[in-house]
């Protein structure tokens, strides 16, 4: 797909440029959307609310990067600013240390589909859910995570580790469980 | 330190997460990009029609008090015989009336004046002459012959029933078989009159000659000048004084047009944070089995808030005033306000460029600017600023009764529509401060209250004094930075064209 004739288009605000986009992308955003949320409505309000960004801000996209980041960029930031609006997130966002989980080291195989992995990810307490997402899967470091978020780095840096240890214990006893299953289901 | 091997296989798989969005969705997004244009549109026009009413009320309002202030200076100038002048404004009043008044006024042996005009005629009314002014004042002096004639005392008594306020000068009546071709309906002022009589053939226009027309205006100089048959008296009189009391009756516009303004300084006053403690039973049900693994504890008892320092704020608008009573204003308008205050915070965090990011440029990311943060702190200040359409109602109540500097207390409420803004929100769960419109509550309620002074300018009321506003409604429609209302305070400036 020509993104570069495609942008432009949009900025001309041809209505089939702009649906073909959404089209494109709307899909694999929901997805991201839907990480961060509690809920598949809260995350189409920010696939919504993310999109509406997207076309209002297009003539700053400078085409030297990709498209779909852009994008996805605006979505996480869609997000975070969602969960902080929001108040049924925003009393599990303080990121304090009272409650300890403990850490562990381990490096599970992943077995799970990715839809069972999103929903354990999904089970996470907002807090970790939001810092698990941003440094496991968006790639950022605890820096960036400390400053997006107002925490500190060691703050995110410890949220993280015990997020990944409470993720790691379900996958474990999720995979447990299923291969029980699978042994009773054999005949 | 981790083994990324876990986190690259979550990458992987969270990049294949995929789901169909319901149409809707498309459906709100090209209403918001393409229906844009179409509710700012609205918007201009929710607040411009007023505006455009307020100014075309105004405008209509000086152009009226024009003719009525020539009206009042033909008063003042024209001498009052017994108490029985009235005014005549109505320029309305045809032409037939009037030419049959110059005609008539040409045959008398001392032609006075024959004015079809001109203001303030002053004629002495020597016998079978008297004023005539078709679309103008007069006056009527009294002369013995006046005084001699009973008649002409029950017509002056009858024309002036009831003295008015600011009457003057007698007016000639409109008349059928003059060719008169406005009509007036029976005065109730001038039932008196009706039992007097004038030659009924004056009023079908078969006597000519200027003493039956001046008859037709001073029954008692017929009487005595041709003795010519009554005629019904009160019946043209009451034509006359219906006239005149039309005129004189139409009340007065009591609105009054002009500008406002002020400068000063507005801040945001923050109550003080309630703490905020996370109960179970507060969660929604989807977090439950979350809140089974983990248990929550109380949460933090103080929560940081950044000192707002006041900023420049000022408004323009027009106002629409009305007199209620000696002491008491009424008034309306629609301003445009503007409010700014500054908060601390530190750097601002726009400049993500992930060390592991797999999937995003910097180039990627660099152009988004919309959403900056910052983090708390004292390394700089940000000016938060605030576009207002306000629509003010107050009552103006004057204190004292000096004519030099009188006082006015000024109090009311008005109702504003946040326009637009460029503002950061702190929010106290996630400690950082964010841009964000859609957190603010866009129709504010505010009390207002001034005390002003009455400069003495010429012919301008000019008032002037401090004046405080504060916002009933929070700034925001969250709870994020704690229940904010926007507090201005600053000097008042009324300027009302055309009134001392």
């Amino acid at each position: 797909m020509d993104y570069h004739q495609l942008v432009k288009d949009c900025l001309k605000g041809e209505k089939a440029a702009q649906k073909q986009l959404y089209d494109h992308f709307a899909s694999a955003m929901l997805g991201v959307c839907y990480r961060y949320t509690k809920s598949m409505v809260d995350a189409e309000d920010v696939l919504q609310e993310g999109f509406i960004m997207v076309f209002r801000n297009l003539h700053q996209f400078s085409f030297s990067g990709e498209l779909g980041g852009w994008i996805r960029r605006i979505m996480v930031n869609t997000a975070i600013n969602y969960l902080k609006k929001h108040s049924r997130y925003q009393t599990e966002l303080l990121f304090t240390e009272t409650v300890l989980h403990p850490v562990s080291d381990d490096n599970p195989e992943v077995s799970l589909s990715t839809k069972e992995l999103a929903e354990l990810i999904r089970q996470l307490p907002p807090g970790y859910q939001t810092i698990f997402n941003l440094h496991a899967v968006e790639g950022y470091s605890h820096v960036e995570i400390g400053k997006i978020l107002g925490i500190k780095e060691g703050t995110s840096r410890s949220q993280y580790a015990r997020a990944r240890s409470l993720l790691i214990s379900w996958i474990n006893k999720f995979s447990a469980t299923n291969k029980n299953e699978a042994n009773y289901a054999r005949p | 330190m981790h083994d990324p091997k876990f986190e690259k296989e979550v990458q992987q798989k969270m990049a294949e997460l995929e789901f169909s969005p319901s149409e809707s969705v498309w459906a709100n997004v090209d209403a918001a990009i393409n229906g844009r244009r179409r509710r700012r549109a609205g918007l201009f026009w929710r607040f411009a029609l007023p505006g455009l009413l307020l100014v075309a009320g105004g405008a209509w309002y000086f152009l009226q008090e024009a003719p009525s202030k020539t009206a009042a200076t033909a008063v003042t100038h024209a001498p009052a015989a017994n108490g029985t002048t009235r005014t005549s404004d109505n320029n309305k009043t045809s032409s037939g009336t009037n030419n049959s008044t110059l005609s008539s006024n040409k045959t008398t042996p001392k032609g006075t004046n024959a004015m079809g005009n001109s203001t303030s005629a002053d004629n002495s009314a020597t016998p079978g002459n008297s004023s005539s002014t078709g679309n103008s004042t007069a006056t009527n002096k009294s002369t013995p012959a006046d005084k001699s004639a009973p008649a002409d005392k029950s017509t002056n008594s009858a024309t002036t029933g009831r003295p008015r306020e600011g009457s003057a000068v007698a007016v000639i009546p409109a008349r059928k078989g003059a060719g008169a071709s406005s009509t007036h309906s029976p005065d109730p002022f001038t039932a008196d009159a009706k039992t007097g009589s004038i030659g009924s053939d004056d009023l079908n226009g078969t006597n000519s000659g200027n003493v039956n027309r001046n008859a037709a205006f001073n029954p008692a100089l017929a009487s005595l000048h041709s003795g010519l048959s009554p005629i019904r008296a009160g019946k043209l009189e009451s034509k006359a004084a219906t006239t005149t009391v039309k005129t004189l009756s139409k009340p007065r516009n009591p609105w009054e047009a002009g500008f406002a303004g002020g400068a000063g300084i507005s801040s945001l006053h923050q109550m003080k944070l309630a703490n905020y403690s996370l109960v179970q039973s507060d969660l929604p049900a989807s977090q439950t089995a979350a809140n089974a693994i983990t248990t929550y504890a109380a949460r933090p008892t103080k929560e940081y808030v950044s000192t707002v320092d006041p900023g420049p704020a000022f408004w323009l608008g027009i106002v629409a005033q009305k007199r209620l009573g000696p002491r008491w204003n009424f008034s309306v308008g629609l301003d445009f306000h503007y409010y700014s205050n500054r908060v601390h915070v530190g750097q601002q965090v726009s400049g993500y460029t992930p060390s592991s990011a797999t999937f995003l440029t910097a180039q990627a990311v660099a152009p988004i600017q919309s959403y900056p943060y910052y983090s708390r702190g004292d390394e700089q200040s940000y000016m938060n600023r605030y576009y207002f359409l306000e629509l003010p109602v107050a009552i103006e109540w004057r204190i004292n009764r000096s004519h030099l500097l009188p006082l006015y207390l000024d109090g009311g409420f008005s109702a504003s529509y946040l326009v637009g803004a460029s503002a950061v929100y702190y929010n106290t769960h996630s400690g950082v401060y964010f841009k964000d419109a859609g957190v603010a509550n866009r129709t504010q309620f505010n009390l207002n209250t001034a005390l002003m002074v009455g400069l003495p300018v010429q012919k301008i009321r000019v008032l002037v004094g401090p004046q405080i506003q504060y916002s009933l409604t929070p700034l925001l429609n969250t709870d994020v930075s704690g229940p904010q209302h926007i507090f201005y305070g600053g000097i008042r400036l009324v300027v009302m064209p055309g009134k001392k």
